[in-house]
C-alpha cells in the first residue's frame, strides 16, 4: 500500500511523466555518446582481433577436416592399392611355389633317372668285369687243362716211344717231309 | 795293317780249302790265328756259318740230327737220302745227338735251316693251339 | 505483520543524483554505468590485446568461447557475411554492456549504502536513459544499414509507399513507420522492465524474509543473473533480427520471388517471443 502511494505521491510531486520516469535529455545525450565512444573503442581496437580469433579457428578446424578427410580418402586409396598388390603378391607367390614345386619334381625324377642309369651302368659293368674274369677264369682253367694234358700226354709219350717207335717215327716224318 | 777280309771271302777261301782236302786241322789253326790278330774273334760263329755255307753250294753239307733215342741205319739213310733231295748237296756229314725231352721223332738242322719233325714240338703246337 | 508496517521502502523509477556538477546531476545509474561500462571496456581491450599477441589464458579462452557463440548467432541471423561483420561490433557490445550492467544489480549494498539519502547502487541498465539510448542507438544504426544495403530511396521505400497504386503496400508502410518506433520502445522498456522489477524484487524478498535473507537470497540472485544474461541476449539477438528484417524486407517488396526472405529470421522471432 505504501508503495503505491509513494508512487503516486512522486508523480504528482514532480509533475510530469518523463520526469517522473526519470528521463534527463542530457543525460541520455551523454548516454548515447558514452556508448558510442565506447563502440568505436571496441571495434577498433577489440573485435577484430577476436573475430580474427575465431575465424582463424575456424579455418583451421575446417583445414583440419579437409586434411583428415583427404588422408581418410587416402587411406582407403592406398588400402585398396595394398590389398591389390598383396592379392597380385599371393598369386604371384603362388605361381612361384607351383613352379618351384614342378622345377622341384622334375629335377627329382631327371635325378632318380640319372640315378637309375647310373646304378644300371655300374651293375652292367660289374656284370661285363664279372663276366670277363669268369671268362678269364675259364681260361685260366683251361689253359691249365691243356698244360696238363700235354704234361700227361709227354710223360705218357715218353714211357710209350721206345727206339723203333722212334725210328717208325722218324721214317714217317722223312716220307712227309720228302713229300712237301 | 791288313786289309780287311769280308767274311763272304774268308768263307769261300776256307771251304775251297777243304773240298779240295786241306787238312782241317791247320785251317782251323790259321784261322784262329787270323781271328785274334785281326781281333775279330767274335765273328767266329758267324764265319763257322758262311764256311757251312760256301762248302753247301760247293755240294758240302753238314747237318746236325737230334732225337729222343739213337736212329737206326735206316733211319739214318733215309735222313741223308732226304738232305739230299732236299739241298742237292753231294757230299753230307752228319751229328747226332739224344735229347730225351724231344720225346720222339727228330730234329734236323742245317745250313740256317731246321726241320723239326720232334713229338715235343707237335704238342707244343697243339698247347699253343688249343690254348686261350 | 507489525514489523511489515515499519518498513519504510523507497522505490524510485527515476534515478536519483548523488551530487551535482554545476546544473548536471550525476545519478547513481550512471556512476554503476559507469563502473560497469569501465569493466566492459577494460575486460575486452585486455583480451583484444592479449589474442593480438597470441597470449591466452582462462579468461580469454572464456571471452572468446562466448564471442564464438554470439558470432555464430550473427552469421546465422544474417546470412549477409559483410553486413553481419558490420553489425558484430554493435550487437556484441551491447550484449556484454548489458549483461554485466545487470549484473551489477546484484551487489550487496543494493538499496543499503547510501549517499545523501540517494542509493548508490543501481543498476544503469534499471535506468530509462541508459535503456533509452541504447535503443535509440540501435534504430538509429539499423536504419543507417538498411540505407546503406537498400539505398536512400529504397529504404524510404519501405515506409512511404503510393496510397493510389498500392494501397496495401501504403498501410504497410504506415504500419512499418509504427512498428519502427514501438520496436525501439519494446527494446528499451523490456530490458527496463526487467532490471527494475528484479531489483525490486530482490529489495522485497530481503525485506520479507529478513534474517532467512542469507538463505533465500542467493537463490533470487542466482536467478536474477539468468534474467541478465537472458535479457542481454534478447537485446542482441532482436537487433540483429531488426537488422536483416530491415535490410530484406525493401528486398522482399522489390522482388517478390525473392528467396532471399530470412526465414531463419522468422523463426528466430517466433523462437524469441516464446
Amino acid at each position: 500500500m505504501e508503495i503505491f502511494r509513494q508512487f503516486a505521491e512522486s508523480g504528482s510531486q514532480n509533475g510530469g511523466l518523463v520526469e517522473m520516469l526519470g528521463i534527463d535529455w542530457q543525460m541520455l545525450l551523454f548516454q548515447i555518446v558514452a556508448f558510442l565512444v565506447m563502440l568505436g573503442l571496441l571495434a577498433k581496437f577489440v573485435y577484430p582481433w577476436l573475430i580474427k580469433s575465431v575465424d582463424d579457428r575456424q579455418k583451421r578446424i575446417e583445414d583440419g577436416l579437409k586434411s583428415s578427410e583427404k588422408a581418410q580418402a587416402e587411406a582407403a586409396n592406398a588400402e585398396k592399392r595394398i590389398a591389390k598388390l598383396l592379392a597380385s603378391a599371393n598369386k604371384e607367390a603362388g605361381e612361384i611355389i607351383a613352379a618351384a614345386k614342378a622345377e622341384a619334381s622334375e629335377t627329382l625324377l631327371a635325378t632318380e633317372e640319372k640315378s637309375r642309369q647310373l646304378a644300371d651302368k655300374i651293375t652292367k659293368t660289374a656284370r661285363e668285369q664279372i663276366d670277363n674274369d669268369i671268362l678269364i677264369a675259364k681260361n685260366a682253367l683251361h689253359n691249365e687243362m691243356v698244360d696238363l694234358v700235354i704234361t700227361a700226354t709227354e710223360k705218357v709219350t715218353s714211357r710209350i716211344v721206345t727206339d723203333k717207335v722212334n725210328n717208325d717215327l722218324v721214317e714217317k716224318a722223312v716220307k712227309e717231309a720228302k713229300r712237301n | 795293317m791288313a786289309v780287311r777280309l769280308s767274311r763272304r771271302n774268308l768263307a769261300s777261301y776256307y771251304a775251297e780249302a777243304l773240298v779240295n782236302g786241306t787238312s782241317s786241322k791247320n785251317l782251323a789253326r790259321e784261322l784262329a790265328a787270323y781271328l785274334i790278330e785281326a781281333k775279330r774273334t767274335k765273328e767266329l760263329p758267324l764265319i763257322i756259318d758262311d764256311i757251312e755255307h760256301q762248302l753247301a753250294c760247293r755240294g758240302s753239307l753238314s747237318a746236325r740230327l737230334t732225337s729222343a733215342h739213337a736212329l737206326n741205319e735206316a733211319s739214318r739213310r733215309s735222313v741223308i737220302d732226304l738232305l739230299r733231295h732236299k739241298t742237292g748237296a753231294s757230299d753230307i756229314n752228319i751229328k747226332e745227338s739224344i735229347d730225351e725231352n724231344l720225346l720222339g721223332g727228330l730234329k734236323i738242322e742245317f745250313i740256317g735251316n731246321e726241320l723239326d719233325m720232334t713229338i715235343s714240338r707237335q704238342l707244343s703246337k697243339l698247347k699253343t693251339n688249343y690254348k686261350k | 505483520m507489525e514489523y511489515l508496517a515499519e518498513i519504510h521502502l523507497e522505490i524510485d523509477i527515476a534515478a536519483k543524483p548523488i551530487f551535482w556538477l554545476g546544473n548536471f546531476g550525476v545519478t547513481n545509474a550512471m556512476l554503476t554505468g559507469l563502473v560497469g561500462g569501465g569493466l566492459v571496456l577494460g575486460a575486452l581491450l585486455y583480451v583484444g590485446n592479449m589474442v593480438r599477441h597470441k597470449k591466452y589464458n582462462r579468461f580469454v579462452g572464456l571471452v572468446q568461447w562466448v564471442f564464438e557463440g554470439l558470432l555464430k548467432q550473427i552469421d546465422e541471423i544474417i546470412p549477409d557475411r559483410k553486413l553481419a561483420r558490420k553489425i558484430t561490433p554493435l550487437a556484441s557490445t551491447i550484449f556484454f554492456l548489458v549483461m554485466i550492467n545487470y549484473w551489477l544489480s546484484v551487489l550487496p549494498g543494493l538499496d543499503t549504502i547510501k549517499i545523501n539519502g540517494v542509493p548508490i547502487l543501481r543498476s544503469p541498465t534499471a535506468d530509462l536513459n541508459f535503456v533509452l539510448a541504447l535503443a535509440a542507438v540501435t534504430v538509429v544504426a539499423i536504419q543507417m544499414y538498411a540505407t546503406k544495403y537498400l539505398g536512400i530511396f529504397g529504404n524510404i521505400g519501405r515506409y512511404v509507399r503510393n496510397p493510389l497504386k498500392d494501397p496495401v503496400g501504403w498501410f504497410e508502410g504506415t504500419l512499418e513507420i509504427v512498428g519502427e518506433f514501438s520496436r525501439g520502445g519494446s527494446l528499451a522498456l523490456r530490458l527496463f522492465g526487467n532490471a527494475f522489477a528484479g531489483e525490486i524484487l530482490l529489495l522485497v524478498i530481503t525485506i520479507l524474509t529478513s534474517y532467512f535473507a542469507v538463505v533465500t537470497l542467493p537463490i533470487f540472485i542466482v536467478f536474477e543473473m539468468m534474467i541478465g544474461f537472458i535479457q542481454a541476449y534478447v537485446f542482441f539477438v532482436l537487433t540483429l533480427i531488426f537488422t536483416s528484417l530491415a535490410v530484406s524486407h525493401g528486398e522482399e517488396h522489390n522482388h517478390p520471388q525473392s528467396d532471399h526472405s530470412p526465414v531463419i529470421s522468422t523463426n528466430a522471432i517466433t523462437e524469441v517471443m516464446k
